[in-house]
């Protein structure tokens, strides 16, 4: 063990080139045959395609070819196979897709795309769930029967419901029908965008051999390698999908994007190399973004608080195509109480499409939306029960022992969710109930939150690391985790010089991940990273090390059970002087007369999830949640009562991660997570207006937290093991985006005195919300 | 990245520059005067913006220019704004300029760019109104100096191939000015409401930026607002109607801000400058 590394933070692996700007992204990479290509996009939210007039596009110098919805006759889709790669005879949102142009360089290809003249019949779209509810609504997708689709997810095709979720648990009825109190909340939350900060690119060559090399900017290059060979028919030995380091993804790239077109054009042009490039207006509305949910909250409990029933509809909003929605949709419904324990549930959890942006996985992936109107129904019940909202909460905790909505128990490894909610009220000074008058214009208030979230992912979710050495005993660690701006590498590598007690800077990490040299892994998602690739890379580093015993052993003429490695030697354990560096057997030992023995060292280690199965289509019964990871939020806030202004002022977050092994990594994901759910609830979302153009498509318009926008963090960790964890941790990339929308609307509410349900809270809501005379 | 393209021009005289656009207006060619290039580049970006040829005025170097004499300071349409927040003499104007993207931005937005972009807002014109400044104009004759006030109507009304060469604002480091600006959301965005007003010896200026379409203002004489016996709801009165509504903002939140900025700047104005 190496005392050193686990639970310090040290500088990250890529850093130095990060800082001075030498790492590469994917739009970095050029060749000098590459060709380049543009989107055409359409301007209207519905409307059948008549002709598409591409004459004079073509005609343009530098133009290869121009490829439409009719050219292709393929859907792509990563759940439900709805999407084609270019809108065929209609445009289901605003920003699809209708052509695209292949050219030499990127401004010719862009000026011919906007030589493409195609003729729209418009129709009426469709901008919410609740109207692509109603029995009238025009079926945006009418050949949903036709589309392909995973058995876990569940489509009712002449409707506009991509997938429905259903938990039944306990009796819901008689719950109600006991309740001393009932509260019933309508949330709202539209879709929007991620926002990483590199837009996605996706280069694609087709060999003459037939192998399709691809770079792309994605969390997930094993599902873009398999998912090609799936919609094209392609070998899964001549797919080579190859991510550089990328600018960040919260989801937005854990699935197949750009790189499915960009495939095709390179056949269109004899597989040359294509690079498709998202401007970043495109990134924003012709790729997907994130989901918006409307939702119907309704609990009961008994007099004293205790949660006797929920009453649960989710409709989300998928925007035009299903992508993550229809497996978010069925995430939400896993997790849909929220960490409490609820003994009667019934939830219908529905992926709903409309003629919005399409929407795909973002972090937190449907609970963030699904604890918006848990946390606000629980403050409103709080409120009834003249009771302090943390107290509520502590009396609710999901503990050990308890059951989740899909009825599979808390194991021992259940966080300790009530000691969170004991540190956030502390963090935020007590008192939570209370609304402090600063002046005549302004109050300060205070609101918390609980979350939970177990990784949504396939029953089979993998993960492997394969570690080499080098001849002064260091080694290199080649994982299929992504690089996206988390530190996971650092994380894992941190790992490994833990235990083959070797010093991290003789950890070499693998940095680009290459489908045909790194070992399978699912995706860098779900929160999972750490967590897998760990796991995977603590299995090599311990078959690394019975290879070492094997070879010492022999030359040592000591039992591998009397060796130990440590201190970068492997000795015997009651004499150390007995050994030998690692050096000296990291690539076979060498006998002083020339002789060699055994050969390199190569530890390999694998990663699979265990006992996972789908829920029941009927009741939801099932086991597909792993590792809950448990926290609690909190903010405090100002708000002027004349204007709706309001500041967070302190953002304060207490979650049990099981084991800090990088604390810096930790508390930057905890932090950013807080960040990011702070700008979705206040200032975030797609406007549109009632043609269903997005009006905020550029981020002129569209606003994100800046860095001068920030409160004070405050952020505790707490060590409940996960038992079957890396050194006991896990997962903490998504968690803390998930209870800022309530924190926020808890506070905001209790300082206007009336209830917010509605992201984002603008002041101008506020406001607006203030003048409501109340009924 | 831009992927039209145009013709590049910087010429390096004034005369070069009229005669140049004017070229271009005879032939019908598409051209845009050019000084800090944020607005123009976004919107060819966003394709809303079509030009075939491009004059860059920052060539013109009489018009990076900014000094001071005892009566008047002179601001060339090329300053950038954070030379005109930072240049003493302008320390009336400091708090509106400051308000206007980052500061970052400012070393890139120019004077002349912000008052005569596309975009509504031109916050820039609010306190040049309010000193009273004159505006130099560059035209086919050469440089004639005009009253800001009487060529600023809801924009600049320039003609032909006029472009703005700078402002000669009269020197009094005394005034006051009170700038207060509200966002939808966050600092760095246009305003919803950005209000400037000063007071005068006998007058009383009130601007407004991001409230209606364009930049409004309105003096008010002193022996009129002496007479009102509430002056809140006749300003309001005097503005209420060009409230607009936006993605941003509502028209009615817009006047209730505006109302709730008029009580602050009355309410604080009054000691000091009556």
């Amino acid at each position: 063990m190496n005392s050193n590394v686990l639970g310090h933070s040290p500088r990250r692996k890529e850093s130095l080139d990060k800082v001075t700007g030498k790492v590469m992204y994917g739009n970095d990479y050029n060749s000098p045959r590459m060709l380049h290509g543009a989107l055409k996009t359409s301007p209207h939210a519905f409307a059948k395609i008549k002709g598409i007039h591409k004459e004079d596009a073509e005609k343009m110098p530098g133009v290869k070819a121009v490829l439409t919805g009719q050219d292709l006759k393929e859907n792509i889709g990563l759940y439900l196979c709805d999407k084609p790669p270019i809108a065929r005879n209609v445009a289901r949102h605003y920003g699809e897709v209708v052509a695209v142009v292949i050219a030499d360089s990127l401004a010719k290809a862009r000026e011919a795309a906007d030589a493409v003249k195609v003729e729209y019949e418009k129709m009426d779209p469709i901008l919410s769930p609740k109207e692509a509810l109603k029995a009238e609504a025009a079926v945006i997708h009418e050949e949903m029967a036709t589309y392909s689709h995973i058995k876990p997810i569940h489509p009712e095709p002449g409707s506009n419901v991509a997938n429905r979720s259903k938990i039944r648990k306990g009796d819901v009825k008689k719950a109600f029908d006991e309740a001393a109190f009932v509260v019933e909340t309508n949330m709202v939350i539209p879709p929007g965008d991620h926002v990483a900060m590199e837009p996605r690119v996706s280069i694609v060559e087709i060999k003459s051999t037939g192998e399709v090399h691809i770079t792309s900017s994605t969390q997930a290059p094993f599902v873009v390698k398999n998912l090609m060979c799936h919609f094209f028919g392609l070998h899964p030995g001549k797919v080579v999908v190859t991510a550089p380091m990328v600018g960040g993804g919260f989801g937005g790239k854990a699935g197949i994007q750009l790189e499915g077109l960009a495939y095709l054009m390179s056949l269109k042009v004899g597989g040359r190399p294509v690079k498709l490039v998202n401007s970043r207006e495109q990134d924003l509305l012709a790729s997907p973004g994130h989901i918006g949910l409307e939702s119907n909250v309704k609990i009961a409990s008994d007099e004293k608080g205790k949660l006797l029933g929920m009453d649960l509809t989710y409709c989300f909003n998928s925007g035009a195509y299903a992508d993550y929605a229809v497996n978010i949709s069925r995430a939400a419904a896993i997790s849909c109480t929220g960490p409490y324990n609820v003994p009667n549930v019934k939830c219908d959890s529905m992926c709903v499409y409309t003629n919005m942006p399409f929407a795909t996985a973002y972090r937190g992936f449907g609970h963030i939306e699904m604890a918006f109107g848990i946390e606000r129904a629980l403050d409103e019940l709080a409120d009834k029960l003249q009771m302090d909202p943390v107290e509520l909460r502590k009396l609710n905790c999901i503990k050990e022992g308890d059951q989740t909505p899909v009825q599979s128990v808390m194991n021992s490894s259940t966080g300790d969710l009530e000691t969170c909610f004991t540190r956030v009220e502390e963090m935020l000074g007590g008192n939570l109930g209370d609304v402090e008058t600063i002046n005549e214009e302004w109050v300060r208030a205070k609101g918390v939150s609980g979350l939970w979230k177990a990784p949504a992912m396939p029953t089979n979710t993998d993960a492997g690391a394969i570690l080499t050495f080098n001849g002064d005993g260091s080694c290199n660690l080649n994982t299929g985790v992504v690089e996206i701006g988390q530190g996971t590498k650092t994380g894992v590598a941190q790992i490994v010089a833990d235990t083959l007690d070797i010093p991290l800077e003789k950890v070499h990490v693998v940095m680009d991940v290459d489908t045909r040299t790194s070992p399978s892994d699912w995706a860098t998602a779900a929160s999972r990273g750490l967590f897998m690739a760990g796991l995977a890379a603590h299995e090599a580093c311990v078959d690394a090390i019975e290879q070492i015993k094997e070879v010492a052993s022999a030359v040592l003429r000591v039992s591998k059970s009397d060796l130990v490695v440590k201190d970068e030697r492997v000795c015997s354990v009651d004499e150390p002087s007995i050994g030998l560096h690692l050096s000296e057997v990291a690539l076979g030992y060498v006998y002083p007369n020339g002789n060699a023995f055994y050969g390199q060292i190569i530890g390999r280690g694998r990663y699979i999830a265990k006992h996972l199965t789908d829920i029941d289509q009927e009741t939801g019964k099932g086991h597909p949640d792993l590792e809950w990871t448990l926290g609690a939020e909190g903010v405090e806030a100002e708000v002027n009562l004349k204007t709706g202004q309001y500041k967070i002022v302190k953002a304060v977050c207490c979650i049990d991660v099981g084991k800090v092994i990088n604390p810096d990594l930790a508390l930057g994901q905890i932090v950013g997570g807080m960040a990011m759910g702070m700008g979705y609830t206040t200032m975030e979302g797609f406007k549109l207006n009632d043609r269903g153009q997005v009006t905020n498509g550029s981020l002129r318009d569209y606003k994100i937290m800046r860095y001068g926008d920030h409160p004070e963090y405050k952020v505790e960790f707490l060590e409940t093991p996960q038992l079957d964890g890396p050194h006991g941790a896990r997962g903490l990339g998504e968690q803390a985006v998930i209870g800022m929308p309530g924190a926020i609307g808890n506070a905001l509410s209790r300082a206007i005195g009336k209830g917010l349900y509605e992201i984002p809270i603008t002041s101008e809501r506020l406001y607006k919300k203030l003048m409501e005379v109340s009924h | 990245m831009i992927s039209i393209d145009f013709d590049y021009y910087k010429p390096e005289n004034i005369q070069e520059a009229c005669d140049l656009m004017a070229r271009f207006k005879t032939e019908k060619t598409n051209a845009v005067y050019y000084a800090g290039g944020t607005e123009v580049v976004s919107f060819i970006r966003k394709g809303t913006l079509k030009a075939k040829a491009v004059i860059d005025l920052k060539g013109i170097e009489e018009m990076a220019e900014i000094h001071a004499n005892e009566d008047h300071v002179f601001v060339g349409a090329n300053v950038s704004l954070n030379q005109a927040a930072d240049f003493k003499p302008l320390e009336p104007m400091k708090a509106v300029l400051n308000k206007i993207g980052d500061r970052t931005i400012r070393n890139t937005l120019t004077i002349g760019g912000n008052i005569c972009g596309k975009l509504p807002y031109r916050e820039a014109i609010l306190p040049l109104l309010a000193s009273d400044a004159n505006v130099i104009i560059a035209g086919e004759e050469g440089l004639s100096e005009k009253k800001l006030s009487e060529v600023f109507d809801m924009r600049l009304k320039l003609s032909g191939s006029e472009f703005v060469y700078g402002f000669s604002i009269p020197r009094n480091d005394q005034i006051k000015m009170y700038s207060k600006r509200i966002q939808s959301d966050i600092p760095i965005d246009y305003p919803i409401l950005h209000l400037v007003g000063r007071w005068a010896e006998d007058r009383l200026f009130i601007g407004l930026s991001g409230f209606a379409g364009v930049p409004r203002y309105q003096w008010i004489e002193k022996d009129e607002f002496d007479q009102w016996q509430t002056p809140i709801d006749k300003l309001i009165g005097k503005f209420a109607s060009m409230a607009k509504e936006d993605d941003r903002a509502g028209a009615e939140y817009r006047v209730h801000l505006l109302e709730y900025l008029l009580e602050d700047m009355l309410g604080g104005m009054e000691n000091d400058q009556l």
